[in-house]
């Protein structure tokens, strides 16, 4: 695979899932601050 | 909402259970082979966009209709518009429904499969010759499709709470670890990286052509579900406290995550397995073919294959009942809200999905038709959420509906623009293309031709008679959901 395509994997990984984890993250800590 | 509707118990349960109507056979079988297809990581690049420009703010839009209204689709935007307009919405949810007579089809498709790689009626066999005496043979769909169906009634029959609250809590985690697992063994596969190769690696110029835009909007849309009338009947259940701008992100991020496994997980398989000619084969082979035929044989040739054949059909399995579970709750939702009560509507709903699935389980055309007509529905629907959402005054909509005192991320301005303005715009371009589609490619000589399956003429024809009938009763199903004019 080529530099740009490896560069590209990582921006694409990282911001889907980097994205999907801190949205999940807040997601608990919001969830822990309600008490529920 | 009656004083007797359930609400989700927690906030993970609304998430789950948006995720599972998220994450479809449209990420598994779908996203790798339409992205490989079309420019590998530019296709990708448009397809981020798509995630402001048509998803999200569909997801929004949906659940605050939902938990504003307290209706499934045609209550509620015969609520929040009028009386006049319920047929809109009537359509939106009636859609989903036709797409729900066949996606019990394909739930069962892909529990068969499930069950062939435990029981080895798979193993060893020609894959192209199991798949064609299993479609063909009538008998068998029709079981799988029954016992989908009957699956997800029971499902739904459990209630809000109990059923899908619980269901999604055991089956969304399950499902992305079993993507989790199949992207990594795919990885470890000689030559897998040829795989990645072909997903990542951005052709930019493609970037400059309108199809892979068009692509990308198109796997955006059908596969994070939004304006299907779905999130919209989730959110009839949310509690007056819940937010949901948070969730609506956390969805559409999940949704793409979860393609972005699937993705993986088949690239790498097809290309390590396969001679590049025979890859691209493959991978243009349809969503059946590349599923049901290749994959099979692909599974066959690398070490424990079998047990990782069986890992991706029970994966397709619980992302497809998932989904379905959604559907039948949706056609559930309108029929409570017609005023049959929950007991009564879910064995309804199951009796007429199974009725109304069959012809798309006896034959593949007619399957391949239904998805043809209603997948490009789902774009007329998410128009007709925005045009409700402009009656109303959409940015009067983000004010007021979206950003109220419960809701602790206040969603912004550019809401409004892409709902009032993008979301038009790409409809009609979706509809240019894919009819273009039809007259140039699938169906150059009957493209007008209603009797045909993918001509431009059944699809007008099915959305007009939907259409006409709905008008005919509108005045009657807006009554009934209690919809006033305004």
């Amino acid at each position: 695979m080529s530099a740009s395509g490896w560069i590209t994997m990582v921006l694409v990984l990282g911001g889907v899932w980097g994205g999907f984890v801190y949205l999940l993250a807040k997601s608990v800590r919001q969830e822990d601050g309600r008490g529920r | 909402m009656s004083q007797h509707d359930e609400q989700f118990a927690t906030r993970w349960g609304i998430l789950l259970a948006a995720l599972g109507m998220a994450v479809g056979t449209g990420n598994i079988w779908r996203f790798p082979r339409v992205a490989a297809a079309n420019g590998g990581g530019a296709f990708l690049i448009a397809w981020l966009v798509f995630i402001v420009a048509w998803s999200a703010p569909l997801v929004m839009a949906e659940f605050a209709l939902g938990k504003h209204t307290r209706r499934g689709p045609a209550g509620a935007i015969g609520h929040l518009i009028g009386a006049r307009h319920t047929w809109l919405g009537g359509f939106v949810g009636l859609c989903t429904c036709f797409i729900m007579f066949y996606y019990s089809v394909v739930t069962g498709w892909c529990m068969k499969y499930f069950v062939a790689t435990l029981t080895g009626g798979l193993h060893g066999a020609d894959a192209q010759g199991y798949w064609e005496r299993f479609t063909a043979a009538g008998a068998e769909p029709v079981v799988y499709h029954f016992l989908a169906m009957a699956i997800g009634c029971w499902i739904i029959s459990r209630g809000v709470v109990k059923g899908i609250e619980r269901t999604n809590r055991i089956m969304v985690p399950v499902l992305f670890a079993l993507l989790v697992v199949a992207a990594l063994r795919a990885l470890m596969l000689p030559g897998a990286v040829k795989g990645l190769g072909f997903l990542f690696t951005p052709e930019w110029g493609q970037l400059l052509s309108h199809k892979v835009w068009i692509e990308a909007l198109s796997q955006s849309a059908w596969s994070v579900g939004a304006g299907w009338g779905l999130v919209m009947t989730y959110g009839v259940y949310l509690k007056k406290k819940d937010d949901f701008v948070l969730t609506s992100y956390t969805t559409t991020f999940g949704d793409y995550s979860a393609s972005l496994l699937a993705g993986i997980a088949v690239m790498c398989t097809v290309f390590a397995v396969l001679p590049e000619v025979d890859a691209r084969a493959a991978l243009g082979a349809g969503n059946e073919g590349l599923t049901f035929t290749w994959l099979p044989r692909l599974f066959e040739q690398i070490p424990a294959g079998r047990l990782f054949m069986a890992l991706f059909f029970l994966a397709l399995s619980f992302a497809a009942m998932s989904s379905l579970i959604a559907m039948i709750e949706l056609a559930t939702r309108m029929g409570v809200d017609l005023g049959i009560a929950r007991r009564h509507a879910v064995p309804l709903v199951g009796v007429v999905g199974f009725i109304l699935g069959l012809p798309s389980a006896w034959r593949l055309d007619i399957f391949q038709n239904q998805d043809w007509v209603w997948g490009l529905g789902l774009m007329v629907s998410g128009l007709f959420i925005a045009i409700a959402l402009a009656i109303f005054g959409t940015d009067r909509f983000r004010r007021e509906v979206i950003n109220t005192e419960d809701e602790p991320h206040p969603v912004g301005a550019w809401f409004t623009f892409v709902m009032r303005y993008v979301v038009p715009v790409e409809f009609v371009a979706l509809m240019v293309w894919w009819f273009y589609q039809s007259a140039a490619n699938y169906d150059r000589e009957g493209w007008w031709d209603p009797r045909h399956t993918y001509s431009v003429g059944t699809t007008v024809v099915q959305w007009g008679l939907l259409i006409i009938l709905l008008l005919l009763v509108n005045r009657w199903w807006a009554a009934r959901v209690g919809a006033k004019e305004r």
